[in-house]
């Protein structure tokens, strides 16, 4: 999704550099057997060029309208492509691939006419496929067993065997044992090993962590996060993400179409406003705002983004993974653009340092005739749910400020804080969710190292130590909610298919799973639950007064 | 097991006591507290200087290493990372290498058979220990942690399939050396330790003492090898002042199928040459063979017994040369012999660590305990012949090694396994006195070589031979109860 960014304006000479740069860094590429039909990284080429080059510039003039439709490009013809970027026009441009999730994937795919590579620059002006080579696909399907293979048979991840019982010995306040289990995890933890000795190393700097200042959030020392990164870096970092691993893609998604669900109820003059809380750095919402422009009726009037950052003033939120973006990240100018090419009338105001239970209508300036959307991803598990309950307040606060719909998506795993479990109960579920994260992002980037893997997963890994790291289950946020005076809403079918039609693109091992009774939609890998989304309303005849 | 919890950790304090802890189950593998001083570091890195650039040059990228472990010693919620890293400066890289080779091997033997077992970490780590340690070079650690490696990989290996650990069994391996290798080993294995003489030579005195009166006297041995035992025997025998005349000596050994070391051939030459030796010094001498049944089981029956002769059980196991004997076939034996009223049952067998209820683990590093005193001893012995130890390492230890850990494998979750001493007393053997002579003479054997070496008489009836505090084998005697009535 890059639809939003400002084109680079590449001169030969920065392709040539890239091209030097790019052909060391993937020398495997050409030869490593990967399943295309999980790989359809339409942005993947534009992304990765981004990676090698100056920093663009960022000013919302050079946004022009001539968005190109790259979707379901193959990564191998993306290369293929590559090679041929010195003779390439300079304007490249694509669009979010899942301008139409409602279309399956392999209708998206015929949708594309077969290229040769000599039509590659009308191809890009034109239609903006890349070039298809078929040797190459030939070449690289069908392997896709061997490189999915982590370690993760039947018996589980074996770092995970050395980590759990470490824990274990840590609560047992037994020294030698866990003295024990660092030495092993030494000699086998590696950050830049495969997904196990990747899980032995965050595991190990997380024990450590714990036994030298016990209670303590940190990041990872020495390890870049998304706070620590470059912005450009950051931001292209994510969407490659999102294009290879659908952990935060799927709800994303979900949330887009379930904001449109939500506007299609309401009066068609109704502008639409919505709070996010949430993780997404703003990469979702090009997405949503293509989608505007095609409904029946048109856009909105006016459509407000209220983005409320994580407060910075303690550590805990800090600490929170994939919440806290580079200090001088700042994704408004671009979104604006962006808006502004599409003719979207968009206003976007930054929360900042305002702790969630502290938001009301004032704050938030939302108004009766709008359409108050919350979209709250990953973030309100941060909320203390024990004493004080700020928890139950913010749901609280949620409701009063009267909204027409409340999308939570949040992880599916039990609660890792202190009140709930011991250290050794806590850190397991820790180290769970975090081997699905590292388990499922090594096939996404096909086992190979790279900057941006190594930052997403510590990024991740921040929830080994997490203090704030307080989730639950979906059945327990569901009985939160209508304790609230929320009432779970279905999805619409188009939302579930769309998320199906999505997810298709990604490794085989991640499913959906619907469940009715909840009306969540439930993404899982290797048969775990990962995360959850669910749809509310306010409850006209609440139950809590 | 009891963990002694004030070795290391000192400063290390808990409300609770530490005791508490170690009743749980999962605690069973991390018991090397008990033992590591044992393991004897202090050897490592005394004379081996010649090793030092190997260690120096392999611990490089692991200076971090010791940052958990001392942060844990010194009572982890007050360590700063200052205070980490100095002391690692005094710490010598051999110690944290050979520690850390431990920490390895413990960690894949649970994972081998622990609770959580997990097949995938024991390849893991035996992946990682492969690369770190090679049985040819390196420390007396680094090649003992190569050979446990390589015994946990066969476990691995052959613990899918039935019997794919059967080649482990002691005597499988060791036909793949060639013999003159074996030869050249246990030539240097005789002369750089006193293992094998010291079984022989408290034997010998033993048998000497209980036949001083006989006319003939008749040796069943259990395994005679290369008959060596019985020419230091003939010696003594014609030596004798003032003493009786040379008694007529009979040996019959036993002999098994197949055509390993002691197959009747091997026995055959063993006895043309104890002939020609025992004429040669004009020792009265007749050499039998009685062979064992297909499943190695000893039938009293098929010896050929003389009226009138002393009869001696002459039983040598686990010596270091010594492969392994199905303890069906020595039960057998023992018993067997016990039929026949023998004036004189000598017993040379492993001292291993009382293990109790630990069960793999227990073993597995007792195991390792014992076999790191028997190469710090040998290492001793001869320290500056790196090549010669690494020949007795690869052709009999190495073998050993895979063979102790195959049987303590199989035998998990069985009890205790009790020596053939206390066998032999359970089925009502008596002890005889070990003599004062016999116990002045180990002595003597020992003050040939290293320091490090110790006799203890254990019980009356018993020599201990040890290394520093590392018992490793023990010679003692017995008769069998009505024999003098």
């Amino acid at each position: 999704m890059t639809s939003d960014e400002p084109e680079p304006n590449p001169t030969a000479d920065h392709i040539l550099e890239w091209l030097e740069g790019s052909l060391s860094y993937f020398p495997s590429f050409f030869d490593d057997p990967y399943d295309a039909r999980d790989f359809s990284a339409d942005s993947w080429w534009v992304q990765t060029q981004c990676l090698d080059q100056e920093p663009i510039n960022n000013s919302p003039a050079s946004i022009t309208t001539t968005a190109t439709n790259a979707a379901t490009t193959k990564p191998s013809d993306s290369i293929v492509s590559n090679q041929l970027l010195p003779t390439d026009l300079p304007k490249k441009r694509k669009l979010p691939d899942d301008l139409n999730p409602k279309i399956s994937q392999s209708s998206r795919k015929n949708q594309n006419p077969q290229i040769d590579e000599a039509d590659v620059g009308g191809a890009i002006t034109g239609h903006g496929v890349p070039p298809r080579r078929t040797a190459a696909n030939k070449k690289t399907t069908g392997k896709s067993a061997g490189s999915n293979n982590n370690g993760n048979n039947k018996e589980g991840s074996w770092a995970e065997q050395l980590l759990y019982p470490c824990a274990a010995a840590v609560t047992a306040r037994n020294p030698s044992r866990v003295q024990h289990f660092l030495y092993v995890l030494q000699d086998l933890s590696s950050l830049t090993g495969d997904a196990n000795h990747r899980l032995a190393a965050h595991g190990l700097q997380a024990l450590k962590h714990h036994l030298s200042y016990p209670g303590i959030s940190s990041a990872p020392a020495g390890s870049t996060t998304f706070a620590s990164s470059n912005p450009k870096f950051f931001r292209d970092s994510l969407i490659k993400f999102n294009d290879i691993n659908p952990w935060f893609r799927i709800p994303n998604n979900v949330a887009n179409t379930s904001i449109l669900q939500i506007l299609a109820e309401q009066d068609c003059s109704s502008s639409l406003h919505i709070l996010d809380i949430g993780v997404s750095h703003g990469v979702q919402w090009p997405t949503l705002l293509e989608e505007l422009t095609r409904r029946s009726g048109g856009p909105p009037p006016l459509v407000r983004l209220t983005v409320v950052t994580p407060t910075g003033d303690n550590n805990q939120s800090k600490s929170t993974p994939f919440a806290n973006g580079p200090p001088n990240y700042d994704f408004s100018s671009q979104l604006l653009g962006f808006a502004k090419a599409i003719n979207i009338n968009l206003q976007i105001n930054r929360l900042e340092n305002i702790p969630l239970q502290n938001l009301n209508s004032q704050v938030i300036n939302s108004s009766a005739e709008e359409t108050l959307v919350v979209c709250a991803q990953f973030r309100l598990h941060n909320l203390n749910h024990n004493i004080p309950d700020d928890r139950t307040e913010f749901l609280r606060v949620l409701r009063s400020m009267e909204p027409k719909g409340v999308v939570l998506s949040e992880n599916n795993i039990d609660c890792i804080c202190n009140n709930c479990g011991d250290f050794a109960t806590g850190f397991s579920r820790r180290v769970e969710y975090l081997w699905r994260f590292l388990d499922s992002t090594s096939v996404a980037y096909k086992g190979r190292e790279s900057d941006e893997r190594r930052m997403m997963e510590a990024e991740a890994a921040k929830a080994l130590t997490n203090v704030g790291e307080m989730n639950e289950r979906k059945e327990k946020w569901c009985e939160r909610l209508r304790n609230g005076g929320f009432i779970g809403e279905l999805f619409g079918e188009e939302t579930i298919d769309g998320a199906r039609a999505l997810l298709r693109k990604y490794d085989s091992n991640w499913e959906i799973r619907t469940e009715e009774r909840d009306y969540c939609i439930c993404l899982w890998w290797k048969g775990k639950p990962v995360s959850f989304c669910s749809l509310w309303k306010i409850h006209q005849k609440p139950c809590d007064s | 097991m009891a963990m002694v919890m004030d070795l290391d950790f000192s400063g290390y304090s808990y409300s609770t006591t530490t005791t508490i802890t170690t009743s749980t189950e999962g605690d069973q593998g991390c018991n090397w507290n008990d033992w590591s001083p044992v393991v004897d570091w202090e050897a490592l890195s005394g004379d081996q200087e010649d090793f030092h650039y190997l260690i120096d040059s392999m611990m490089d990228e692991n200076v971090v290493l010791h940052q958990p472990v001392r942060s844990i010693h010194e009572g982890y919620n007050r360590l700063s990372p200052d205070t980490m890293m100095t002391d690692e400066e005094s710490n010598s890289t051999e110690d944290s290498k050979g520690l850390r080779l431990i920490h390895l091997l413990m960690a894949a033997a649970e994972a081998l058979t622990g609770a959580n077992k997990c097949r995938e970490l024991a390849r893991v780590i035996l992946v990682r220990l492969k690369e770190l340690v090679s049985p040819l070079d390196g420390t007396n650690m680094e090649r003992l942690a190569a050979y446990f490696a390589e015994a946990l990989e066969g476990l691995l290996d052959g613990a899918g399939g039935g019997g794919g650990g059967k080649k482990l069994l002691g005597g499988g391996k060791e036909e793949h050396h060639h013999q003159t290798d074996v030869l050249a080993a246990f030539q240097l294995l005789q002369d750089m330790s006193p293992y094998v003489k010291f079984g022989h030579f408290t034997a010998n005195q033993a048998i000497i003492e209980a036949v001083a009166h006989d006319r003939r006297v008749h040796i069943v041995d259990y395994d005679i090898m290369e008959g060596i035992q019985w020419a230091s025997l003939m010696q003594a025998l014609v030596s004798r002042k003032d003493g009786p005349p040379t008694p007529h000596l009979r040996i019959t050994a036993l002999s098994r199928s197949g055509s390993g070391r002691r197959s009747f051939c091997t026995v055959q030459e063993t006895g043309r040459r104890l002939t020609a030796f025992a004429a040669s010094i004009g020792q009265p001498f007749s050499f039998h063979q009685c062979r064992l049944d297909a499943d190695e089981t000893f039938k009293p029956s098929s010896l050929k017994l003389v009226r009138g002769e002393a009869l001696v059980i002459n039983c040598m196991l686990h010596l270091p040369h010594f492969s392994y004997r199905a303890s069906d076939s020595i039960a057998s034996f023992l018993t067997g012999s016990k039929t026949l009223n023998p004036r004189l049952i000598t017993l040379v067998e492993e001292e291993m660590g009382p293990t109790g209820e630990t069960g793999f683990m227990g073993r597995f590093m007792d195991s390792l305990h014992h076999y790191s005193a028997v190469y710090d001893s040998l290492e001793a012995g001869f320290p500056m012949q790196g090549r010669a130890r690494t020949l007795v390492e690869r052709v009999f230890l190495g073998p050993r090694i895979s063979g102790s850990l195959a049987r303590i494998y199989r035998a998990r979750g069985e009890g205790d396994v009790c020596s053939w001493g206390t066998w032999l007393a359970m089925v009502g053997c008596r002890p005889i006195n070990i003599s004062f002579a016999n116990h002045c003479q180990a002595k003597l054997l020992l003050g040939l070589y290293d320091d490090g070496y110790r006799v203890e008489e254990l019980s009356n009836n018993k020599l201990v031979l040890g290394w520093k505090s590392r018992r490793l084998l023990s010679a003692s005697i017995w008769s069998s109860q009505d024999s003098d009535l």
